[in-house]
Protein backbone atom coordinates (compact mmCIF):
# COMPACT_ATOMS: atom_id res chain seq x y z
CA UNK A 1 0.00 0.00 0.00
CA UNK A 2 1.30 3.48 -1.25
CA UNK A 3 1.98 5.54 1.97
CA UNK A 4 -1.03 7.95 2.25
CA UNK A 5 0.59 10.33 4.89
CA UNK A 6 4.08 11.20 4.10
CA UNK A 7 6.80 11.21 7.06
CA UNK A 8 9.05 12.63 5.14
CA UNK A 9 9.34 16.68 6.79
CA UNK A 10 7.05 16.09 9.25
CA UNK A 11 7.66 16.96 13.12
CA UNK A 12 7.23 14.28 15.68
CA UNK A 13 6.84 15.01 19.32
CA UNK A 14 7.82 11.34 21.47
CA UNK A 15 8.14 10.83 25.20
CA UNK A 16 10.11 8.00 26.38
CA UNK A 17 12.49 8.16 23.80
CA UNK A 18 15.62 7.56 25.43
CA UNK A 19 15.27 3.65 24.76
CA UNK A 20 13.02 0.57 23.97
CA UNK A 21 10.29 1.24 21.92
CA UNK A 22 10.66 5.23 21.74
CA UNK A 23 14.26 4.92 20.65
CA UNK A 24 13.59 2.44 17.97
CA UNK A 25 10.92 4.87 16.75
CA UNK A 26 13.13 7.99 16.60
CA UNK A 27 15.16 6.45 14.55
CA UNK A 28 12.99 4.67 11.71
CA UNK A 29 11.23 7.82 11.61
CA UNK A 30 14.09 9.78 10.84
CA UNK A 31 15.53 7.22 8.11
CA UNK A 32 11.58 8.23 6.55
CA UNK A 33 13.05 12.21 6.92
CA UNK A 34 11.16 12.88 9.81
CA UNK A 35 12.67 15.54 12.53
CA UNK A 36 12.17 14.21 15.78
CA UNK A 37 11.66 16.21 19.58
CA UNK A 38 13.03 13.32 21.77
CA UNK A 39 11.43 14.05 25.30
CA UNK A 40 12.35 11.54 28.28
CA UNK A 41 13.87 11.81 32.02
CA UNK A 42 17.11 13.17 30.68
CA UNK A 43 20.79 11.91 30.63
CA UNK A 44 23.01 9.79 28.32
CA UNK A 45 21.02 8.00 26.82
CA UNK A 46 18.10 10.23 25.53
CA UNK A 47 21.55 12.53 24.23
CA UNK A 48 23.19 9.32 22.22
CA UNK A 49 20.10 8.70 20.15
CA UNK A 50 19.77 12.41 19.39
CA UNK A 51 23.38 12.87 18.87
CA UNK A 52 23.16 9.32 16.77
CA UNK A 53 20.15 10.94 14.67
CA UNK A 54 22.18 13.93 14.13
CA UNK A 55 21.46 17.47 14.99
CA UNK A 56 19.86 18.12 11.77
CA UNK A 57 16.67 15.99 12.15
CA UNK A 58 16.88 15.26 16.18
CA UNK A 59 16.66 17.36 19.19
CA UNK A 60 16.52 16.25 22.79
CA UNK A 61 14.28 17.90 25.22
CA UNK A 62 14.90 16.61 29.00
CA UNK A 63 10.37 16.27 30.53
CA UNK A 64 8.84 14.40 33.16
CA UNK A 65 5.87 13.22 32.21
CA UNK A 66 4.57 13.19 35.38
CA UNK A 67 4.90 17.11 34.91
CA UNK A 68 2.65 19.02 32.97
CA UNK A 69 4.79 22.31 33.11
CA UNK A 70 7.35 20.35 31.91
CA UNK A 71 5.74 18.52 28.97
CA UNK A 72 4.32 21.57 28.07
CA UNK A 73 7.92 23.69 28.22
CA UNK A 74 9.26 20.90 25.76
CA UNK A 75 6.12 21.14 23.45
CA UNK A 76 7.28 24.83 23.22
CA UNK A 77 10.84 24.21 22.61
CA UNK A 78 9.58 21.93 20.31
CA UNK A 79 7.80 24.23 17.92
CA UNK A 80 10.46 26.83 18.34
CA UNK A 81 13.35 24.42 17.13
CA UNK A 82 11.04 22.35 14.11
CA UNK A 83 8.43 25.06 13.66
CA UNK A 84 4.99 22.88 14.93
CA UNK A 85 4.47 19.31 15.69
CA UNK A 86 2.35 17.20 13.49
CA UNK A 87 2.53 14.05 15.36
CA UNK A 88 2.58 12.83 19.05
CA UNK A 89 3.55 9.55 20.38
CA UNK A 90 2.69 8.85 24.03
CA UNK A 91 4.89 6.53 24.17
CA UNK A 92 6.34 6.72 28.09
CA UNK A 93 5.81 3.97 30.14
CA UNK A 94 7.02 2.15 33.12
CA UNK A 95 6.06 -1.10 34.50
CA UNK A 96 7.83 -1.64 37.89
CA UNK A 97 8.02 -4.74 39.76
CA UNK A 98 4.08 -5.72 39.54
CA UNK A 99 3.24 -7.56 42.10
CA UNK A 100 -0.40 -8.79 43.36
CA UNK A 101 -2.98 -5.72 44.77
CA UNK A 102 -2.25 -7.18 48.19
CA UNK A 103 1.79 -7.48 48.10
CA UNK A 104 2.40 -4.33 45.83
CA UNK A 105 3.60 -1.02 47.67
CA UNK A 106 0.82 1.19 46.93
CA UNK A 107 3.16 4.27 45.89
CA UNK A 108 4.76 2.18 43.63
CA UNK A 109 1.11 1.07 42.31
CA UNK A 110 -0.18 5.02 42.00
CA UNK A 111 3.18 5.49 40.28
CA UNK A 112 2.15 3.45 37.20
CA UNK A 113 -0.80 4.89 36.40
CA UNK A 114 0.89 8.59 37.18
CA UNK A 115 3.33 7.48 34.16
CA UNK A 116 1.51 5.48 31.90
CA UNK A 117 -2.50 7.07 32.17
CA UNK A 118 -1.71 10.70 33.40
CA UNK A 119 1.58 11.03 31.51
CA UNK A 120 -0.15 10.01 28.58
CA UNK A 121 -2.95 12.60 29.20
CA UNK A 122 -0.74 15.22 29.59
CA UNK A 123 1.94 14.69 26.49
CA UNK A 124 -1.17 14.03 24.32
CA UNK A 125 -2.62 17.69 25.82
CA UNK A 126 0.25 19.87 26.17
CA UNK A 127 1.11 18.80 22.18
CA UNK A 128 -2.99 19.14 21.12
CA UNK A 129 -3.12 22.53 19.95
CA UNK A 130 -0.21 22.07 17.85
CA UNK A 131 -1.11 18.74 16.33
CA UNK A 132 -4.52 20.03 15.65
CA UNK A 133 -2.79 23.17 13.68
CA UNK A 134 -1.27 20.98 11.01
CA UNK A 135 -4.12 18.08 10.69
CA UNK A 136 -2.01 15.64 12.04
CA UNK A 137 -1.82 12.19 14.33
CA UNK A 138 -1.77 11.06 17.59
CA UNK A 139 -0.13 7.58 18.98
CA UNK A 140 -1.25 6.09 22.33
CA UNK A 141 0.97 3.48 23.16
CA UNK A 142 -0.80 1.36 25.29
CA UNK A 143 -0.02 -2.32 25.50
CA UNK A 144 -2.06 -5.81 24.82
CA UNK A 145 -2.36 -5.04 28.61
CA UNK A 146 -5.11 -2.97 27.69
CA UNK A 147 -7.17 -6.27 26.50
CA UNK A 148 -5.79 -9.06 28.73
CA UNK A 149 -6.02 -8.11 32.68
CA UNK A 150 -4.40 -11.02 34.28
CA UNK A 151 -2.77 -10.52 37.28
CA UNK A 152 -0.06 -9.83 39.49
CA UNK A 153 -0.53 -6.57 36.82
CA UNK A 154 -3.12 -4.48 37.90
CA UNK A 155 -2.01 -1.28 37.71
CA UNK A 156 -0.24 -1.65 34.86
CA UNK A 157 -3.58 -2.93 33.09
CA UNK A 158 -5.67 -0.61 34.82
CA UNK A 159 -2.94 2.08 33.07
CA UNK A 160 -3.44 0.73 29.55
CA UNK A 161 -7.02 0.49 29.88
CA UNK A 162 -7.37 4.21 30.90
CA UNK A 163 -4.94 4.92 28.08
CA UNK A 164 -6.56 2.82 25.58
CA UNK A 165 -9.94 4.94 26.41
CA UNK A 166 -8.36 8.48 26.31
CA UNK A 167 -7.44 7.57 22.71
CA UNK A 168 -11.10 5.99 21.93
CA UNK A 169 -12.92 8.99 23.47
CA UNK A 170 -10.22 11.89 21.98
CA UNK A 171 -10.39 10.03 18.17
CA UNK A 172 -14.17 11.00 17.90
CA UNK A 173 -13.55 14.50 19.18
CA UNK A 174 -11.29 15.19 16.97
CA UNK A 175 -11.58 13.59 13.54
CA UNK A 176 -13.71 16.55 12.85
CA UNK A 177 -10.16 18.92 12.93
CA UNK A 178 -8.37 16.37 10.90
CA UNK A 179 -6.72 14.69 13.14
CA UNK A 180 -6.83 10.90 13.68
CA UNK A 181 -5.68 8.68 16.82
CA UNK A 182 -4.28 5.68 16.96
CA UNK A 183 -3.30 3.17 19.74
CA UNK A 184 -0.74 0.61 19.76
CA UNK A 185 -1.30 -2.71 21.11
CA UNK A 186 2.01 -4.65 21.91
CA UNK A 187 2.83 -7.65 23.50
CA UNK A 188 6.00 -8.54 24.82
CA UNK A 189 8.56 -6.48 23.11
CA UNK A 190 12.55 -6.89 23.76
CA UNK A 191 13.44 -3.97 25.60
CA UNK A 192 15.00 -3.52 28.53
CA UNK A 193 11.33 -3.23 30.40
CA UNK A 194 10.61 -6.62 29.96
CA UNK A 195 13.96 -7.67 30.60
CA UNK A 196 14.67 -5.90 33.73
CA UNK A 197 11.31 -7.02 35.06
CA UNK A 198 12.40 -10.89 34.13
CA UNK A 199 15.93 -10.71 36.27
CA UNK A 200 13.24 -9.93 39.13
CA UNK A 201 12.58 -13.24 41.06
CA UNK A 202 8.81 -13.10 40.68
CA UNK A 203 8.18 -10.63 37.88
CA UNK A 204 10.33 -12.67 35.72
CA UNK A 205 7.37 -15.31 35.77
CA UNK A 206 4.76 -13.23 34.74
CA UNK A 207 5.83 -13.80 30.81
CA UNK A 208 6.95 -17.20 31.60
CA UNK A 209 4.27 -18.81 32.94
CA UNK A 210 1.57 -17.97 29.62
CA UNK A 211 0.66 -20.19 27.30
CA UNK A 212 2.07 -20.47 22.87
CA UNK A 213 2.49 -17.26 21.48
CA UNK A 214 1.20 -15.66 24.51
CA UNK A 215 5.06 -16.01 25.88
CA UNK A 216 7.07 -15.10 22.74
CA UNK A 217 8.88 -12.07 23.04
CA UNK A 218 9.49 -9.78 19.49
CA UNK A 219 11.71 -7.80 18.17
CA UNK A 220 11.80 -4.41 18.47
CA UNK A 221 12.29 -3.69 14.80
CA UNK A 222 8.56 -5.12 14.00
CA UNK A 223 7.07 -2.20 16.57
CA UNK A 224 9.40 0.19 14.45
CA UNK A 225 7.34 -1.02 11.79
CA UNK A 226 3.79 -1.30 12.69
CA UNK A 227 4.49 2.18 13.69
CA UNK A 228 5.59 3.72 10.58
CA UNK A 229 2.74 1.80 8.77
CA UNK A 230 0.72 3.27 11.55
CA UNK A 231 1.28 6.29 11.26
CA UNK A 232 1.60 6.84 7.22
CA UNK A 233 -2.16 4.96 7.00
CA UNK A 234 -3.47 7.13 10.15
CA UNK A 235 -4.51 3.96 11.69
CA UNK A 236 -6.50 3.21 14.52
CA UNK A 237 -4.72 0.40 15.78
CA UNK A 238 -1.25 -0.24 15.56
CA UNK A 239 -0.12 -4.46 16.88
CA UNK A 240 3.13 -6.46 17.44
CA UNK A 241 2.17 -9.16 16.59
CA UNK A 242 -0.65 -9.03 13.92
CA UNK A 243 -2.48 -11.46 16.11
CA UNK A 244 -3.74 -8.82 18.62
CA UNK A 245 -6.02 -7.68 16.13
CA UNK A 246 -8.58 -10.75 16.35
CA UNK A 247 -8.31 -10.89 20.21
CA UNK A 248 -9.34 -7.15 20.16
CA UNK A 249 -12.24 -8.35 17.95
CA UNK A 250 -12.93 -11.04 20.21
CA UNK A 251 -12.29 -9.10 23.39
CA UNK A 252 -15.41 -9.30 24.84
CA UNK A 253 -15.38 -13.15 25.67
CA UNK A 254 -11.48 -13.40 25.60
CA UNK A 255 -11.67 -13.50 28.95
CA UNK A 256 -13.42 -17.03 28.86
CA UNK A 257 -9.89 -18.46 28.04
CA UNK A 258 -7.14 -16.15 29.30
CA UNK A 259 -8.75 -16.19 32.79
CA UNK A 260 -7.92 -19.51 33.04
CA UNK A 261 -3.63 -19.11 32.77
CA UNK A 262 -4.31 -16.22 35.13
CA UNK A 263 -6.16 -18.27 38.02
CA UNK A 264 -3.95 -21.35 37.69
CA UNK A 265 -0.40 -18.86 38.12
CA UNK A 266 -1.88 -16.57 40.79
CA UNK A 267 -1.15 -18.75 44.02
CA UNK A 268 2.25 -19.52 43.23
CA UNK A 269 2.83 -15.54 42.06
CA UNK A 270 1.14 -14.50 45.25
CA UNK A 271 3.51 -16.71 47.22
CA UNK A 272 6.52 -15.94 45.04
CA UNK A 273 5.70 -11.87 45.37
CA UNK A 274 5.20 -12.44 49.20
CA UNK A 275 8.75 -13.39 49.49
CA UNK A 276 10.19 -11.00 47.55
CA UNK A 277 8.45 -8.11 49.65
CA UNK A 278 9.66 -9.84 52.97
CA UNK A 279 13.47 -10.14 51.24
CA UNK A 280 12.70 -6.46 50.12
CA UNK A 281 11.83 -5.13 52.97
CA UNK A 282 14.49 -7.12 54.69
CA UNK A 283 17.20 -5.80 52.64
CA UNK A 284 15.77 -2.00 52.78
CA UNK A 285 16.19 -2.54 57.05
CA UNK A 286 20.05 -3.61 55.88
CA UNK A 287 20.04 -0.51 53.54
CA UNK A 288 21.24 -1.75 50.67
CA UNK A 289 18.35 -0.38 49.00
CA UNK A 290 16.29 -2.27 46.03
CA UNK A 291 15.65 -1.42 42.65
CA UNK A 292 12.64 0.27 40.67
CA UNK B 1 -27.62 -22.74 42.31
CA UNK B 2 -26.02 -23.17 45.18
CA UNK B 3 -27.72 -21.33 48.46
CA UNK B 4 -26.97 -17.50 48.03
CA UNK B 5 -24.28 -15.69 49.49
CA UNK B 6 -25.92 -13.77 52.79
CA UNK B 7 -25.69 -10.74 53.38
CA UNK B 8 -27.61 -10.41 56.49
CA UNK B 9 -25.17 -10.30 59.20
CA UNK B 10 -22.07 -8.85 57.16
CA UNK B 11 -20.65 -6.19 56.82
CA UNK B 12 -20.46 -3.84 53.65
CA UNK B 13 -18.34 -0.87 53.28
CA UNK B 14 -19.27 1.55 50.74
CA UNK B 15 -17.73 4.71 49.35
CA UNK B 16 -19.72 7.32 47.60
CA UNK B 17 -22.82 6.73 49.77
CA UNK B 18 -24.15 9.96 50.48
CA UNK B 19 -25.85 10.42 46.88
CA UNK B 20 -26.86 8.29 44.15
CA UNK B 21 -26.33 4.69 43.71
CA UNK B 22 -23.99 4.07 46.57
CA UNK B 23 -27.34 5.79 49.46
CA UNK B 24 -29.68 3.35 47.36
CA UNK B 25 -27.20 0.43 47.75
CA UNK B 26 -26.51 1.41 51.20
CA UNK B 27 -30.34 1.40 52.08
CA UNK B 28 -31.18 -1.68 50.17
CA UNK B 29 -28.51 -3.89 52.32
CA UNK B 30 -29.03 -2.73 55.52
CA UNK B 31 -32.64 -3.62 55.24
CA UNK B 32 -31.64 -6.88 53.60
CA UNK B 33 -30.28 -7.09 57.09
CA UNK B 34 -26.32 -6.01 56.24
CA UNK B 35 -24.10 -3.55 58.36
CA UNK B 36 -23.14 -0.81 56.48
CA UNK B 37 -19.62 1.75 56.94
CA UNK B 38 -20.96 4.33 54.85
CA UNK B 39 -18.03 6.42 53.44
CA UNK B 40 -17.91 10.02 51.51
CA UNK B 41 -17.08 13.50 51.35
CA UNK B 42 -20.55 14.91 52.34
CA UNK B 43 -20.92 14.17 56.24
CA UNK B 44 -24.23 15.50 57.20
CA UNK B 45 -26.01 13.77 53.86
CA UNK B 46 -24.25 10.56 54.88
CA UNK B 47 -25.48 10.64 58.51
CA UNK B 48 -29.09 11.32 57.15
CA UNK B 49 -28.75 8.17 55.22
CA UNK B 50 -27.23 6.17 57.91
CA UNK B 51 -30.41 7.43 59.68
CA UNK B 52 -32.85 5.95 56.51
CA UNK B 53 -30.76 3.08 57.10
CA UNK B 54 -32.69 2.03 60.65
CA UNK B 55 -30.43 -0.66 60.92
CA UNK B 56 -26.59 -1.00 61.88
CA UNK B 57 -25.24 2.09 60.05
CA UNK B 58 -22.66 4.46 60.76
CA UNK B 59 -21.13 7.42 58.68
CA UNK B 60 -17.42 8.04 57.63
CA UNK B 61 -16.73 10.94 56.60
CA UNK B 62 -13.30 10.42 54.26
CA UNK B 63 -12.33 11.65 51.14
CA UNK B 64 -10.99 8.39 48.25
CA UNK B 65 -8.13 10.77 47.26
CA UNK B 66 -6.25 10.20 50.45
CA UNK B 67 -5.41 6.96 51.72
CA UNK B 68 -4.57 8.03 55.48
CA UNK B 69 -8.32 9.10 55.44
CA UNK B 70 -9.57 6.12 54.06
CA UNK B 71 -7.52 4.06 56.80
CA UNK B 72 -8.92 5.71 59.32
CA UNK B 73 -12.29 4.87 57.65
CA UNK B 74 -11.72 1.15 57.53
CA UNK B 75 -10.13 0.69 61.41
CA UNK B 76 -13.80 2.79 62.38
CA UNK B 77 -15.75 0.52 60.70
CA UNK B 78 -13.75 -2.37 61.90
CA UNK B 79 -14.06 -0.82 66.01
CA UNK B 80 -17.73 -0.77 65.24
CA UNK B 81 -18.45 -4.04 63.14
CA UNK B 82 -15.77 -6.46 64.04
CA UNK B 83 -14.96 -6.38 60.18
CA UNK B 84 -15.72 -5.66 56.81
CA UNK B 85 -17.22 -8.58 54.25
CA UNK B 86 -18.01 -6.66 51.38
CA UNK B 87 -16.32 -3.55 50.27
CA UNK B 88 -18.10 -1.34 47.26
CA UNK B 89 -15.78 1.00 45.67
CA UNK B 90 -18.74 3.62 44.02
CA UNK B 91 -17.52 6.72 44.55
CA UNK B 92 -16.98 8.47 41.32
CA UNK B 93 -17.46 12.09 39.54
CA UNK B 94 -17.62 13.16 35.96
CA UNK B 95 -17.39 15.92 34.29
CA UNK B 96 -14.95 17.61 31.49
CA UNK B 97 -16.09 17.85 27.87
CA UNK B 98 -13.52 17.54 24.78
CA UNK B 99 -10.08 16.77 25.78
CA UNK B 100 -9.00 20.47 23.98
CA UNK B 101 -11.17 22.15 26.23
CA UNK B 102 -11.04 20.17 29.91
CA UNK B 103 -9.07 22.11 32.44
CA UNK B 104 -6.50 20.26 33.18
CA UNK B 105 -6.97 19.96 36.85
CA UNK B 106 -10.47 18.82 36.42
CA UNK B 107 -9.59 15.88 34.20
CA UNK B 108 -6.92 14.85 36.62
CA UNK B 109 -9.01 14.97 39.23
CA UNK B 110 -11.81 12.30 37.54
CA UNK B 111 -8.74 9.61 37.68
CA UNK B 112 -7.69 10.33 40.96
CA UNK B 113 -11.45 9.64 42.19
CA UNK B 114 -12.61 6.95 39.59
CA UNK B 115 -9.64 4.93 39.24
CA UNK B 116 -6.72 5.84 42.16
CA UNK B 117 -9.80 6.49 44.40
CA UNK B 118 -10.89 2.66 43.65
CA UNK B 119 -7.70 1.41 44.14
CA UNK B 120 -7.06 2.61 47.38
CA UNK B 121 -10.74 1.67 48.64
CA UNK B 122 -10.26 -1.91 47.58
CA UNK B 123 -6.46 -2.25 48.48
CA UNK B 124 -7.70 -0.89 52.61
CA UNK B 125 -10.46 -3.08 52.83
CA UNK B 126 -8.20 -6.04 51.06
CA UNK B 127 -7.09 -7.85 54.17
CA UNK B 128 -10.17 -7.84 55.76
CA UNK B 129 -12.19 -9.45 52.49
CA UNK B 130 -9.51 -11.95 52.47
CA UNK B 131 -10.03 -13.30 55.90
CA UNK B 132 -13.66 -13.05 55.82
CA UNK B 133 -13.59 -14.75 52.65
CA UNK B 134 -15.38 -12.09 50.85
CA UNK B 135 -16.10 -9.97 48.00
CA UNK B 136 -15.53 -6.61 46.30
CA UNK B 137 -17.39 -4.70 43.88
CA UNK B 138 -16.01 -2.39 42.03
CA UNK B 139 -19.29 -0.36 40.18
CA UNK B 140 -17.55 0.98 36.58
CA UNK B 141 -19.70 1.99 33.74
CA UNK B 142 -20.92 1.11 30.61
CA UNK B 143 -18.11 4.23 29.91
CA UNK B 144 -15.65 1.42 30.62
CA UNK B 145 -16.70 -0.92 27.66
CA UNK B 146 -18.09 2.28 25.26
CA UNK B 147 -15.42 5.54 24.91
CA UNK B 148 -17.63 8.28 23.21
CA UNK B 149 -16.47 11.95 23.06
CA UNK B 150 -16.54 14.78 25.92
CA UNK B 151 -16.09 12.59 28.39
CA UNK B 152 -12.47 11.22 28.24
CA UNK B 153 -11.41 11.55 31.91
CA UNK B 154 -14.35 9.21 32.82
CA UNK B 155 -13.92 6.99 29.98
CA UNK B 156 -10.27 6.04 30.66
CA UNK B 157 -10.82 5.89 34.52
CA UNK B 158 -13.95 3.36 34.11
CA UNK B 159 -12.00 1.44 32.32
CA UNK B 160 -8.89 1.43 34.27
CA UNK B 161 -11.43 0.82 37.44
CA UNK B 162 -12.35 -2.39 35.08
CA UNK B 163 -8.96 -3.48 34.42
CA UNK B 164 -7.92 -3.06 37.74
CA UNK B 165 -10.66 -5.27 39.02
CA UNK B 166 -10.60 -8.10 36.32
CA UNK B 167 -6.79 -8.42 37.42
CA UNK B 168 -7.69 -8.62 40.99
CA UNK B 169 -9.89 -11.36 40.51
CA UNK B 170 -7.65 -13.89 38.74
CA UNK B 171 -5.59 -13.44 42.04
CA UNK B 172 -7.63 -13.70 45.16
CA UNK B 173 -9.92 -16.27 43.76
CA UNK B 174 -7.96 -18.75 45.23
CA UNK B 175 -8.00 -16.79 48.55
CA UNK B 176 -11.50 -17.60 48.71
CA UNK B 177 -12.59 -13.40 47.25
CA UNK B 178 -14.93 -12.64 44.50
CA UNK B 179 -14.70 -9.64 42.19
CA UNK B 180 -17.61 -8.34 40.47
CA UNK B 181 -17.38 -5.25 38.66
CA UNK B 182 -20.50 -2.84 37.97
CA UNK B 183 -21.58 -1.43 34.23
CA UNK B 184 -24.23 1.20 34.57
CA UNK B 185 -25.58 3.13 31.98
CA UNK B 186 -27.62 6.40 32.62
CA UNK B 187 -28.86 5.87 36.27
CA UNK B 188 -31.26 8.83 37.79
CA UNK B 189 -28.66 10.05 39.93
CA UNK B 190 -27.39 13.62 41.19
CA UNK B 191 -24.06 12.92 38.80
CA UNK B 192 -26.55 11.95 35.61
CA UNK B 193 -28.81 14.92 36.78
CA UNK B 194 -25.68 17.27 37.05
CA UNK B 195 -24.84 16.15 32.99
CA UNK B 196 -28.21 16.16 31.87
CA UNK B 197 -27.89 20.09 33.42
CA UNK B 198 -24.39 21.19 31.71
CA UNK B 199 -25.35 23.83 29.14
CA UNK B 200 -22.80 21.92 26.33
CA UNK B 201 -23.22 18.13 27.52
CA UNK B 202 -26.87 18.13 28.38
CA UNK B 203 -27.86 18.51 24.58
CA UNK B 204 -25.80 15.27 23.64
CA UNK B 205 -27.46 13.49 26.09
CA UNK B 206 -30.91 14.03 24.78
CA UNK B 207 -29.48 13.02 21.50
CA UNK B 208 -28.41 9.24 21.97
CA UNK B 209 -30.55 7.34 19.99
CA UNK B 210 -33.01 4.56 21.30
CA UNK B 211 -32.15 2.86 24.60
CA UNK B 212 -28.69 4.31 24.88
CA UNK B 213 -29.88 7.54 25.67
CA UNK B 214 -32.54 6.16 28.07
CA UNK B 215 -31.71 7.35 32.19
CA UNK B 216 -33.33 4.19 34.05
CA UNK B 217 -33.95 4.21 37.96
CA UNK B 218 -31.65 4.03 40.99
CA UNK B 219 -33.67 1.44 42.51
CA UNK B 220 -32.70 -0.72 39.10
CA UNK B 221 -28.85 -0.10 40.31
CA UNK B 222 -30.09 -1.37 43.92
CA UNK B 223 -31.80 -4.53 42.61
CA UNK B 224 -28.80 -5.16 40.48
CA UNK B 225 -26.10 -4.73 43.00
CA UNK B 226 -28.02 -7.24 45.97
CA UNK B 227 -28.87 -10.48 43.51
CA UNK B 228 -24.78 -9.66 42.20
CA UNK B 229 -23.17 -9.23 45.83
CA UNK B 230 -25.85 -12.75 46.69
CA UNK B 231 -24.78 -14.25 43.67
CA UNK B 232 -20.83 -12.79 43.54
CA UNK B 233 -21.63 -12.32 40.39
CA UNK B 234 -18.61 -11.34 38.00
CA UNK B 235 -21.03 -9.11 35.80
CA UNK B 236 -23.27 -6.09 37.01
CA UNK B 237 -25.31 -5.12 35.13
CA UNK B 238 -28.25 -2.52 34.96
CA UNK B 239 -30.33 -1.99 32.25
CA UNK B 240 -29.50 -5.91 31.01
CA UNK B 241 -28.69 -4.86 27.45
CA UNK B 242 -25.14 -4.02 29.06
CA UNK B 243 -24.85 -7.57 28.80
CA UNK B 244 -24.77 -7.78 24.79
CA UNK B 245 -22.72 -4.39 24.87
CA UNK B 246 -19.52 -6.06 27.03
CA UNK B 247 -20.02 -9.16 25.20
CA UNK B 248 -19.71 -7.23 21.64
CA UNK B 249 -17.39 -4.72 22.73
CA UNK B 250 -14.79 -5.85 19.88
CA UNK B 251 -16.89 -5.14 17.44
CA UNK B 252 -19.35 -2.09 19.49
CA UNK B 253 -16.98 0.66 18.07
CA UNK B 254 -18.25 -0.01 14.11
CA UNK B 255 -21.56 1.08 15.59
CA UNK B 256 -21.03 3.16 18.63
CA UNK B 257 -18.06 5.30 16.48
CA UNK B 258 -21.14 6.85 14.37
CA UNK B 259 -22.71 8.64 16.89
CA UNK B 260 -19.63 10.18 18.84
CA UNK B 261 -18.58 11.32 15.46
CA UNK B 262 -22.13 12.89 14.56
CA UNK B 263 -22.17 14.66 17.43
CA UNK B 264 -18.55 15.74 18.01
CA UNK B 265 -18.93 18.86 16.14
CA UNK B 266 -21.70 20.39 18.03
CA UNK B 267 -20.93 19.32 21.22
CA UNK B 268 -16.90 21.00 20.74
CA UNK B 269 -18.40 24.13 19.79
CA UNK B 270 -20.62 24.26 22.69
CA UNK B 271 -18.06 23.24 25.18
CA UNK B 272 -15.97 26.59 22.73
CA UNK B 273 -18.93 29.04 23.89
CA UNK B 274 -19.11 27.66 27.35
CA UNK B 275 -15.82 27.86 28.20
CA UNK B 276 -15.59 31.61 27.23
CA UNK B 277 -18.81 32.01 29.40
CA UNK B 278 -17.93 30.39 32.58
CA UNK B 279 -14.08 29.48 32.02
CA UNK B 280 -13.06 26.53 34.78
CA UNK B 281 -16.50 26.10 35.91
CA UNK B 282 -17.39 24.34 32.27
CA UNK B 283 -15.21 21.51 32.76
CA UNK B 284 -15.70 20.96 36.16
CA UNK B 285 -16.78 17.37 37.46
CA UNK B 286 -21.00 17.73 37.59
CA UNK B 287 -23.86 17.49 40.38
CA UNK B 288 -23.46 18.27 44.13
CA UNK B 289 -21.10 14.92 44.49
CA UNK B 290 -18.85 16.14 41.85
CA UNK B 291 -18.92 19.80 43.57
CA UNK B 292 -17.94 18.42 46.99
CA UNK B 293 -14.84 16.31 45.27
CA UNK B 294 -13.82 19.28 43.62
CA UNK B 295 -14.22 22.40 45.87
CA UNK B 296 -10.80 23.68 45.50
CA UNK B 297 -10.44 23.77 41.82
CA UNK B 298 -12.42 26.59 41.35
Amino acid sequence: MAPGYDLAGRVVFLTGAAQGIGAECARRLADRGARVALVDLGGDQLEQVAAEIGEDKAAAFEADVTDSDQLAAAATAAVERFGGIDVVIANAGIGGRGGPVRHQDPDAFERVIEVNLLGVYRTVHACLPYVIERRGYVLVHASLAAVIHGPASASYCASKAGAEAFADSLRSEVRHLGVDVGVGYFSWIETQMVTDAERLPAAGRLRTALPGPAAKTHPVSAVGDAVLAGIEGRRRIVCVPGWIRVLLALRGVLWLVSDRGGLKAAPELDAEYAADAASARGAAKEGSGIGT
Amino acid sequence: MPSAFDVSGRTVLITGAARGIGAECARRLSARGASVALVGLEGDELERVAAECGGQAAAFEADVTDRDQLEAAVEGSIERFGGIDIVMANAGIGGGGPVRHTDPDAFERVIEVNLLGVYRTVHTCLAQVIERRGSVLVVASLAAVVHGPGMASYTASKAGAEAFANSLRTEVRHLGVDVGVGYFSWIDTDLVRGADDHPAYGRFRAELPGPSGKTYPVSAVGDAVLDGIARRRRFVTVPSWVRAAIVLRGVLPLLTDRQGLKAAPEMDAAFERDVAERGLEASRPVGAGGHAASRDLV
